[in-house]
């Protein structure tokens, strides 16, 4: 089983098991740039992913 | 982990304070981190009348939400600049900032920079040299010099803006590594009340974006999420990027730069130049607002530019 990971429109999926910390740094996706979220909560990013659950990463970063 | 409060499961872990908080205590924590640099920076008084400019992202109905939770006057202004593009951004930013407003029951003014002043400022993008070569230069000196005049003429005591850490890190980083002295010795989280220009505000700015981002989204504050389309490509983004970076190997270093830079400035790195700065002052012979042009302000000549330009395309 796999975790779901949802970024911009993309899925990605990785094993279960690892936490947001480690997910983020094999997307290299710098982890000041999106809050994870499962539902309507906010996941602490050392927490371990559980198979076959969905994360969404929500972009933080705006400006121009 | 724990929340530090509680010991309930944490929601948000910050690294850069080594703080763990569930929901409850963060959505707590926030707003009195805001008040203590509400405080320590003498931004504003509970009699003031402030007026909050609001853009429908996360960062601006967050600070306004804050500072009326926190019991202060507190009014909104949207500019509504005409931004289209394929996201139709204007009008789904002004209706993120008309429902916030709506549904808590806040006042928010809206001006609408084509029925103001005849052009959008796409349209004053394509017809100025100036916004051919870069959009994003002129909806800063448009949001810039319609939020300064607003405030003036209608007697607020303080404008505030949704600026947060990575917002004035970038800045930070982008004018020293040109070294663009002007800008640095006016940069800080207040600027005060000078002949014409509003004091201006940044309640927000110890916050990094993504603290903010999580505040909006446990107070369940609905915001635009599409970036403007004329933000891609921004030297701002690529300063963000840089520094977060920076901040997966060394966290905390986004804000010791900025708040170092903070301190030096304290310590008077700049005193001189800042005098220099408010000497250059003078009136707008066009329209009244300060400006450090020797004949009429940058806004002016702008729109003089771009009504030009579309009579060129009439005749």
């Amino acid at each position: 089983m796999m975790v779901k990971i949802v970024f911009r429109d993309r899925e990605f999926e990785l094993p279960g098991g690892i936490t947001i910390l480690q997910a983020l740094k094999m997307l290299d996706i710098p982890s000041q740039t999106v809050i994870p979220v499962r539902g309507d909560e906010l996941i602490p990013e050392d927490e371990p992913l559980m198979d076959g659950e969905e994360i969404e990463l929500i972009s933080v970063i705006s400006g121009g | 982990m724990r929340c530090r409060k509680c010991r309930a499961k944490a929601s948000v872990h910050m690294r850069q304070h080594r703080l763990a908080l569930c929901k409850e205590h963060y959505l707590e924590w926030i707003p009195e981190q805001t008040e203590k640099v509400i405080k320590r920076y003498s931004m504003f008084y509970p009699h003031q009348r402030i007026l909050v400019a609001v853009s429908g992202g996360k960062d601006s109905l967050s600070l306004w939400d804050i500072l009326t939770r926190l019991g202060y006057q507190a009014e909104g202004l949207y500019i509504d600049l005409g931004i289209d593009g394929s996201n139709q951004y204007s009008k789904r930013s002004r209706a993120s900032a008309e429902d916030f407003a709506r549904q808590r029951g806040l006042k928010l003014h809206i001006i609408d920079v084509k029925r103001e002043y005849g052009h959008s400022m796409v349209d004053m993008a394509m017809e100025t040299p100036r916004g051919r070569k870069k959009v994003c230069s002129l909806c800063g000196l448009l949001k810039r010099y319609v939020m300064n005049r607003f405030c003036i003429e209608n007697a607020y005591d303080v404008l505030a803006t949704g600026h947060n850490l990575d917002d004035e890190a970038a800045t930070l980083l982008g004018n020293t590594l040109e070294w663009s002295t002007g800008y640095l010795i006016r940069q800080g989280p207040v600027l005060p009340a000078s002949e014409g220009l509003a004091k201006k505000v940044k309640p927000l700015f110890k916050f990094y974006e993504k603290q903010v981002a999580s505040y909006a989204f446990l107070r369940r504050i609905s915001y635009i999420t599409e970036d403007c389309p004329y933000a891609e490509g921004a030297t701002s983004l690529f300063y963000k990027d840089v520094l977060n970076r920076l901040e997966e190997e060394r966290p905390a270093l986004k804000l010791s730069f900025y708040l170092n830079f903070l301190r030096a400035k304290e310590e008077g790195i700049f005193s001189a130049g800042e005098h220099t700065w408010l000497e250059r002052l003078q009136r707008c012979p066009s329209c009244g607002q300060p400006t450090t042009s020797p004949t009429r302000c940058a806004f002016c000549l702008l729109i003089e530019r771009a009504g030009q330009a579309r009579r060129q395309h009439v005749n």
